[in-house]
């Protein structure tokens, strides 16, 4: 980040803490969550510079619980759905971005499921995946209907006040 | 073109809906059954000073659960993932003082599931361990 960036750097720790802190007051409902939707709008709005907020929410929720082996899973999860949002940046459909957050959440899992079986061997892992899949469905279907309900209307917001702040598009 | 959108969306919904179906038979398939019948398990318990405590169980409950919760052996708080235990054996672990909880293993694996999806199998030993970090 050059001189622009001192406003930049603002911009992504407030978006990395404002995930975090969504995160955070919605854990009450179990894997139901806001992160899915605001990595997607980050990788939409922001482009590849999105990514410095979506790992400091990475750190912040390292520094929040501690390291464990779901950790090396945030290190790479979070990217993937930011690389499909990102190649997906020009569809409009809410019922697209529904699907594919929907799907992330359904694979959340099996996509986790790679460090088991790195640390612990092909049945640990599918062991591990299975014991989670009723959790996998609840946090699809809550992905779903978030980027349903929310995903169009925050990509304008974001896009009106990236506008007005004079922050470039991606 | 417009036609072709709809079409790739509702291609999208119908993926999404399939996934989630194939997920839920996966589970329905492949998830642990209870067994049936007079059961004698084992539950260790290892403590903060490294006192090792051992208990011998015979039940007909299906769960690991249910039967430590009914002995009065552990207890803590609900949640929709089943009980959170933070008390074994008397003696209470708390994460946010000094980062302290059970772990617990059955026949010397970790645990895949909280206490109460446990299936209970005879003459297995569960083993709760007081740990920190």
């Amino acid at each position: 980040m050059r001189n622009s960036s001192a406003k930049e750097l603002a911009l992504f720790s407030l978006l990395g803490a404002l995930t975090f802190a969504a995160k955070m007051a919605m854990a009450q409902f179990p894997n139901i969550e806001p992160v899915s939707l605001l990595v997607m709008l980050l990788a939409v709005c922001y482009g590849w510079r999105g990514l410095y907020a979506v790992y400091l929410y990475v750190f912040l929720e390292f520094a929040m619980w501690g390291l464990g082996l779901w950790s090396f899973c945030y290190l790479y999860i979070w990217l993937i759905l930011f690389i499909l949002a990102r190649a997906l940046r020009r569809m409009e459909s809410p019922l697209g971005w529904a699907v594919l957050s929907g799907c992330f959440g359904l694979l959340f899992g099996a996509l986790c499921a790679l460090v088991y079986w790195i640390v612990g061997g092909w049945a640990s892992a599918v062991s591990w995946w299975i014991a989670g899949i009723p959790m996998d469905i609840t946090h699809g279907i809550g992905n779903f209907v978030i980027a349903l309900v929310l995903f169009r209307p925050l990509r304008r917001y974001l896009n009106t006040l990236n506008r007005r702040y004079g922050f470039p598009a991606p | 073109m417009k036609k072709r959108k709809y079409l790739l969306t509702g291609l999208g919904v119908a993926a999404f809906c399939a996934l989630a179906i194939l997920l839920a038979l996966v589970w329905k398939t492949n998830r642990p059954s209870a067994e049936a019948g007079k059961k004698q398990v084992t539950v260790e318990v290892v403590h903060s000073d490294g006192a090792q405590v051992e208990f011998t169980y015979e039940t007909d409950l299906e769960y690991l659960g249910e039967l430590l919760k009914e002995e009065g052996l552990i207890s803590g708080t609900e949640s929709e993932y089943g009980l959170f235990v933070d008390t074994v054996d008397g003696e209470t672990a708390d994460y946010s003082l000094n980062g302290s909880w059970w772990r617990l293993s059955c026949n010397g694996t970790d645990a895949e599931t909280g206490v109460d999806g446990v299936v209970l199998r005879d003459g297995d030993t569960y083993t709760w361990t007081y740990t920190v970090g």
